[in-house]
């Protein structure tokens, strides 16, 4: 496997001695917490075997270039409401055809998120809201018309799985939300 | 009952996992965990963002292991999508922090930024701590992204290339040079002078 190949490398043992001392030095000073390790091996079980993945297409928050001297920096005291975030997921077909796009306004309340979706085609679903971070995933319902709300999202990774009768379930991409 | 078995083939466990298996998927994380951390950490993030970041990058590891079987990929793939995560962060703003993490706030990737050095027990590591915050920016990613604890003892070098947008032909020498650098602030010392970066 090329990942062992050391292209260019012509280490001198002063050189060797110098990393081995990088590396003991970052890993006393700040290693990958072990919490977060365990954290991401638990999250295994987090796959979403059965489900359909619908991709992230479109987020407001990248889709428009950052004035000069970004100005996020300003936006970090919970007092600061910063323009609600526009998520869309789609799962597209063989044919390259729509088969579900799932919309999903994200506010921050306080130092939570909210959660405002619909869904096309429109119709009730289950909707499952799955964070590594949470104990256990909630579950909303979204109404006749597709439209769903999840209040007190915790900050983090977040997918949603759409489960609807006579339809396969679909998870969305993984986002930071 | 040998725990220091030579290094599990990348394929395998990525193949293992795939079929289900936990253990493997462990490893995988702990193989890489160190890296992916610090792809945050070069990008200025603090600890709840570099924490988002760092779980992100392995949920989406899941969601898409079934491409990832080359080995090769993988690190490239940890690499670049650690970043791409890490720069949205950034663009989003940061999230607010949890009071307790507010110490940590304005803590950079490298030392040079970190106003509070920790504490080292070792002379010789504060000494090396305030040689490497001498190093430009570009040094200090390129040894932090490469050396870091690779359980197999070697860098990744496809996932500092994709986390850093560097042609991999250059990673070996820019080290390179950047060790030449860092050994002569050790040797000449750093008299307290900061450089302007």
């Amino acid at each position: 496997m090329t990942d062992s190949v050391e292209p260019g490398d012509d280490l001198a043992p002063d050189d060797e001695r110098l990393l081995a001392r990088l590396e003991a030095m970052f890993r006393d000073v700040d290693p990958a917490p072990a919490d977060l390790v365990t954290l991401a091996q638990q999250s295994f079980i987090l796959r979403a075997l059965d489900a359909e993945f619908a991709q992230l297409v479109e987020d407001s928050a990248t889709a428009t270039a950052e004035p000069a001297g970004s100005r996020a920096m300003a936006v970090r005291g919970p007092g600061a409401a910063p323009p609600p975030r526009q998520l869309t997921f789609q799962v597209v077909d063989e044919r390259g055809n729509d088969e579900v796009v799932i919309a999903v306004q994200v506010e921050s309340i306080g130092g939570r998120r909210r959660l405002t979706g619909h869904l096309a085609p429109r119709g009730p679903a289950a909707i499952e809201v799955r964070q590594p971070a949470a104990t256990d995933s909630r579950h909303v319902d979204a109404d006749g018309r597709g439209l769903f709300v999840v209040e007190d999202v915790l900050p983090g990774p977040m997918s949603l799985t759409l489960r609807r009768e006579g339809f396969p379930a679909v998870a969305t991409q993984w986002t930071l939300v | 009952m040998n725990d220091t078995a030579p290094v599990e083939d990348l394929a395998r466990l990525v193949g293992l996992a795939l079929e289900g298996n936990h253990p493997a998927w462990n490893r995988i994380v702990d193989r890489y965990s160190g890296r992916v951390w610090a792809i945050c950490r070069i990008h200025g993030l603090g600890t709840a963002d570099s924490a988002d970041v760092f779980q992100q990058t392995w949920l989406r590891a899941l969601e898409n292991l079934s491409a990832l079987r080359d080995p090769e990929r993988l690190g490239a793939w940890l690499g670049t999508t650690a970043r791409n995560e890490a720069r949205a962060t950034l663009r989003r703003g940061r999230r607010t922090q949890p009071v307790d993490d507010l110490w940590l706030l304005d803590r950079e990737a490298g030392p040079d930024h970190d106003p509070e050095r920790p504490v080292l027990t070792a002379a010789r590591d504060a000494e090396l701590w305030d040689a490497f915050g001498q190093l430009g920016k570009r040094c200090q990613e390129v040894l932090r992204v490469l050396i870091v604890d690779a359980e197999d003892r070697r860098p990744s070098y496809e996932l500092a290339a994709a986390a850093l947008d560097m042609p991999i032909g250059s990673l070996g020498p820019t080290r390179k040079r950047c060790l030449n650098q860092l050994r002569r602030f050790l040797t000449e010392g750093i008299d307290g002078q900061t450089r302007e970066s």
